[in-house]
């Protein structure tokens, strides 16, 4: 005779209370033992703090930085005699004293943004899947659709105004329980009364807590139409801290084969 | 659950993990053993997840989700511990009871048919069905706890418990018969 639907789930439960119920202490006390050597893993948005300064990105903002001096040294000293008063002005690169309150000593067209503590407007999803690997397979946190809103204030005025951020990332977790990479793509736009601002970046954050990558490229719109930024996380007192220059960033050019 | 604790955990103090792990690791080693059916297996899934937990402490969001999280990292780390070890799956070891059944009705024969059932399930099966039926947890807060859509909640436990079932009534067919002759 079969049993009931009910019943067999009455049967179920009274078996699941069979078991143990107290953890042993030496398995607590090992736990405890393992604390000060097993290193706490930092909330995402932290990675937008750190990104590795490669020689690369060393080499990039360091030409960003001349084109600026170049083309700031240009509008200043040169095109007021080639173009007389009535020049029309340029929105290609910034003046150097653009933003109120810049920072003594910055590079120009340099400026720092902050974005204040603020709410998650969304929470997004959260999803754990089992990715097939040779090695084992891993399971991954996959995050998506949280997004940002609020209040950003930048030494340059022209990132003043109100921001959008949306963050999407997997975090891996590898067969064995150890952490494995995290990879993240975010994207920002900033808006205020002149115009807006937006880009994106991915990074990688690698379990011995290397982050590289994480640098955003951003495109002006309206009065900033032609003008493009590059800034990156730093390290500071608000939700997050960047710090970039307005640059023309030249396209990437196609790699060279030999033909 | 003091949420306190948590936000001082996610920071790094060790006395107040301490104090959470305390609090959740009789629970949490008492869901691994009813999911991976072996004491020593549930004491280092047990272990494995509680310092994945502090580990990851920091990138829970909501302090208040403290305990429904832990059990995801649970359930990862009975997963981890399944497949590091091979013999978990094969054989039959009935689980040793800290108190007798108290209902006559799950009979013995019932015990061993369940054991043997709920060993040809997955541990994402196990999880959902220990979850729900041992912790009393509706079936959303399940799939928010294990990170899964709703409905994958609600089929894994429908085909969980189908296999018990069927378990049970192999179980009940011989006496019928036996009845019968």
């Amino acid at each position: 005779m079969s049993r009931s639907e009910r019943d067999a789930t009455r049967i179920v439960r009274l078996w699941l209370e069979e078991g143990a119920t107290a953890l042993p202490d030496r398995v607590l006390d090992a736990v405890l033992d393992q604390l000060p050597a097993t290193p706490q893993r930092q909330p995402f948005r932290l990675a937008w703090r750190t990104p590795i300064m490669n020689n690369t990105v060393r080499l990039v903002a360091a030409a960003a930085a001349v084109v600026v001096v170049a083309v700031v040294g240009y509008q200043l000293f040169i095109a007021p005699s080639v173009g007389g008063p009535d020049a029309s002005p340029s929105p290609s690169v910034p003046a150097a004293t653009a933003a109120p309150g810049d920072t003594a000593g910055s590079a120009p067209g340099e400026f720092t943004a902050c974005i204040p503590a603020n709410s998650e407007t969304q929470a997004g999803t959260d999803e754990t899947v089992v990715v097939q690997h040779p090695e084992g397979d891993m399971t991954v946190e996959r995050r998506r659709g949280f997004t940002w809103a609020g209040a950003i204030s930048a030494t340059d005025e022209r990132f003043s105004g109100r921001h959008h951020l949306s963050w999407d990332g997997d975090q891996y977790t590898l067969a064995s329980g150890d952490p494995g990479p995290t990879v993240a793509a975010e994207g920002i736009r900033i808006e205020n009364d002149q115009g807006a601002w937006q880009g994106g970046s991915t990074y990688v954050e690698l379990p011995d807590g290397t982050v590289a990558g994480g640098m955003m490229v951003l495109t002006g719109e309206g009065a900033y139409a032609g003008l493009e930024a590059v800034m990156f996380g730093t390290d500071g007192p608000c939700f997050l801290d960047w710090r970039g220059v307005v640059i023309e960033v030249p396209a990437i050019p196609v790699p060279y084969t030999g033909a | 659950m003091d949420t306190d604790l948590v936000v001082q955990a996610q920071r790094g103090d060790e006395e107040a993990f301490a104090s959470l792990a305390v609090a959740v690791g009789n629970r949490l080693h008492a869901v691994a053993h009813r999911i991976l059916r072996d004491l020593d297996l549930a004491e280092d899934a047990t272990q494995q997840a509680l310092l994945n937990i502090w580990r990851d402490l920091p990138q829970l969001r909501d302090p208040a989700r403290f305990e429904a999280w832990s059990y995801r990292l649970l359930v990862r780390a009975c997963y981890a511990e399944a497949r590091r070890t091979q013999h978990w799956t094969p054989g039959l070891q009935l689980v040793e009871a800290d108190e007798p059944m108290s209902d006559a009705s799950a009979s013995v024969a019932d015990r061993d048919q369940l054991e043997r059932a709920f060993r040809r399930l997955s541990v994402d099966h196990r999880a959902v069905v220990v979850l729900h039926h041992y912790l009393d947890m509706p079936l959303p807060e399940v799939a928010e706890s294990l990170g899964i859509p709703m409905g994958t909640a609600r089929s894994r436990l429908h085909y969980a418990m189908r296999g018990l079932r069927a378990a049970l009534d192999a179980d009940a067919r011989p006496a019928s018969r036996e009845v019968a002759r």
